[in-house]
């Protein structure tokens, strides 16, 4: 079974330049565009990793993030914050919701790649 | 006079004090007693004093006068009784006491008297023989040889008693009473001309006085005037003052809120701006690198969608500075817009006509009460308004919808509309729907999304074209009944400041072929379609 990453961006092309690209990787990538879609799709499938857009039309990216944590079944779940801008502010932030990664915009998708291969290989 | 006058000029405001102002007469009045009584005591009293001292020391000179002359009188009435005495002579004792009461005035009567006290000659007929032994030390007055003066029952008579001797033997006593009506009358005199001069003293000194106290009241009473009305006049100053900083310091603090207002938007807006880039500007690089990654690898269908995505991006991206240097331009005034009769028809028909490529399942009917419009207006900033509000209805509309294009002549100016019949823009969104940035974001994963993303500019820039034409813009719309965008411009054509246009024929020349371009239909069409999402 394919190792599953939860992909949440409301602009539609960076959806899908990132999900194509995690296949590529042998990954099964799941998007949402909304916060409470990421959230009941978390819930339901076991994901291995999800990568979460700041800038959301229902809810904030950190909104999802505490959420998650809130929830027993995914309080766990390892995320990967795309923010505007990567500042003290947003690291403090990270660090207040449980989030160990912050990638700033624009990124480079394969270095994204690379990174989101390296924390699910040291999860196991 | 002046003082009076001066006061009645200048009638102190009631209001500005709380007590009520002393007019100059009353003031003048008060002061006048104030000096003019105690001095009127003070003189008094001296006069008084100085008065019974004078009075008293020339009553004391009278007495003396008048005891001195009274002894000498004795003496020689004495000296005169001896040879009649002696002879018994009685006839010559009257005439001398006669003669003596006579001459002088102060005698009240003369008693001349025989060892045996009886009376041998007076001045008085009833005293004659009758023995006056009314004091029993008399013998011993006799034997001895002194004058003894003594009162008499009545208070204005004092009597000198004097014994007659001869070679040491008593003869008799001359008794002499001396009147002190005369004194009484001269020092009455005094006194009453005393209190004349006094008076007449006083009340020249008054008078005088008066004039001066009236004269320095009147100075004072003006000074104290204007001293009083200096303070109500200062007490005003410095209220206007305090109301004036108080006033500029409002400003001053609204002026500070202002600036913080603004800066926090520029931030707001520059962190917009860069997200707004950053999306595209990511998809660009992302979906350009994954083809050069994959390269064989990827189906040519995959290959072809990527490469539409970065094309899309990529006059996304372009749009978006495009419109942000025109809304900048706006901001700053140096948007230009040339204005030149222009029909407005042809103009809606080309949009349309785009509008209908890019969009074949849609349908956009132009429909003008009247075709032959023609405005003072510029074109391309025109037909750049229907592109941006009829994107808008593009992307809500349903796939065989269609969006109208009307027209409506009205008195003074013509009234535009594009209606879609889109699921309709939610009440709290209208207010700001033509702000920058400002997008109505569908939570609603199949809501119909034709168009590119908007710039969120699209709607700020037609209503800011639409304002410097001098109409308006707004938009009527009710859930599930689509939107109306709706603008006007005038008939008579716009008023346009002369220096925003003049000025920016200089400063924009390229800027101008900027707008030139973003505004022709043809070219540009789709492209600047969806303003809002």
């Amino acid at each position: 079974m394919k190792t599953k990453i939860l992909v949440l961006d409301d602009e539609e092309s960076l959806r899908l330049l990132l999900c194509d690209n995690l296949e590529f990787e042998g990954f099964e990538a799941v998007s949402a565009s909304t916060g409470r879609d990421a959230i009941e799709i978390a819930k339901k499938d076991k994901m291995a990793l999800a990568v979460i857009d700041i800038g959301l039309p229902d809810m904030d990216g950190w909104e999802v993030c505490r959420r998650l944590r809130e929830d027993p079944s995914t309080k766990d779940l390892p995320v990967i914050v795309l923010s505007g801008s990567v500042g003290d502010e947003i690291h403090v932030l990270a660090k207040n919701h449980g989030v160990k990664h912050c990638v700033a915009k624009p990124y480079d998708c394969t270095e994204l790649v690379e990174l989101l291969k390296r924390i699910v290989a040291a999860k196991g | 006079m002046r003082a009076e006058a001066f006061a009645d000029d200048h009638r102190l405001p009631a209001n500005l004090s709380d007590s009520k102002p002393q007019t100059l007469l009353e003031r003048r009045r008060s002061l006048t007693l104030q000096f003019v009584i105690p001095f009127s005591a003070i003189v008094l009293c001296m006069i008084l004093i100085f008065g019974i001292f004078h009075i008293q020391s020339r009553r004391k000179d009278l007495n003396a006068n008048l005891y001195q002359e009274s002894e000498i009188l004795t003496k020689y009435l004495t000296s005169a009784m001896i040879d009649p005495l002696l002879m018994g002579d009685y006839e010559k004792m009257q005439n001398i006491v006669t003669a003596v009461h006579g001459i002088n005035s102060d005698s009240a009567y003369v008693h001349v008297m025989g060892v045996g006290h009886r009376v041998l000659a007076s001045t008085d007929p009833k005293f004659r023989n009758q023995v006056l032994a009314d004091d029993g030390s008399l013998q011993a007055f006799l034997a001895g040889n002194t004058i003894q003066v003594r009162e008499t029952g009545d208070a204005s008579v004092f009597e000198i008693l004097t014994p007659v001797k001869f070679e040491n033997r008593a003869l008799g006593q001359v008794r002499l009473g001396i009147s002190r009506r005369n004194v009484n009358e001269a020092i009455r005199r005094v006194v009453r001309s005393f209190v004349i001069i006094g008076l007449i003293g006083l009340f020249a000194g008054l008078a005088i006085y008066t004039y001066v106290a009236q004269r320095v009241a009147t100075s004072n009473a003006v000074l104290f005037d204007q001293v009083q009305r200096f303070g109500l006049q200062m007490e005003a100053t410095v209220k206007e003052r305090t109301r004036e900083l108080l006033h500029a310091n409002t400003q001053l603090q609204d002026a500070n809120e202002h600036l913080k207002d603004l800066d926090k938007a520029k931030s707001e807006f520059i962190s917009i701006v860069s997200h707004e880039l950053r999306n595209p500007m990511t998809s660009v690089s992302g979906f350009a690198m994954t083809l050069k990654k994959m390269g064989e690898r990827l189906p040519a269908e995959k290959k072809a969608s990527y490469l539409d995505i970065i094309i899309n991006e990529a006059s996304r991206l372009t749009r978006l500075v495009e419109d942000l240097l025109d809304v900048t331009k706006i901001e700053l005034g140096r948007y230009d817009i040339r204005l030149a009769p222009t029909k407005i028809k042809p103009l809606a028909d080309k949009v349309a006509e785009g509008l209908k490529i890019q969009n074949p399942s849609l349908s956009f009917p132009v429909e003008f009460t009247d075709p032959e419009i023609e405005l003072h207006v510029d074109g391309d900033k025109i037909s750049q308004v229907f592109i941006n509000l009829a994107g808008n209805g593009v992307k809500y509309s349903p796939p065989d919808g269609s969006i109208r294009f009307r027209a409506e002549k009205k008195t003074d100016h013509v009234l535009f509309s594009i209606e879609d019949q889109g699921p309709g823009i939610p009440k709290e969104h209208i207010d700001k729907l033509f702000q920058k940035f400002y997008r109505v974001e569908t939570a609603d994963p199949n809501a119909p999304r034709k168009a590119p993303k908007g710039t969120g500019l699209g709607l700020t820039i037609a209503k800011k074209v639409v304002e410097m034409h001098g109409g308006k813009i707004w938009v009527e719309s009710e859930l599930g009944h689509g939107a109306r965008f709706c603008f006007t411009l005038p008939l008579a054509g716009m008023p346009v400041p002369v220096a925003q246009t003049g000025n920016s024929t200089n400063a924009s020349g390229s800027a101008g072929t900027t707008i030139a371009q973003a505004g022709k239909p043809g070219v540009e069409l789709g492209s600047t379609g969806g303003a809002k999402s």
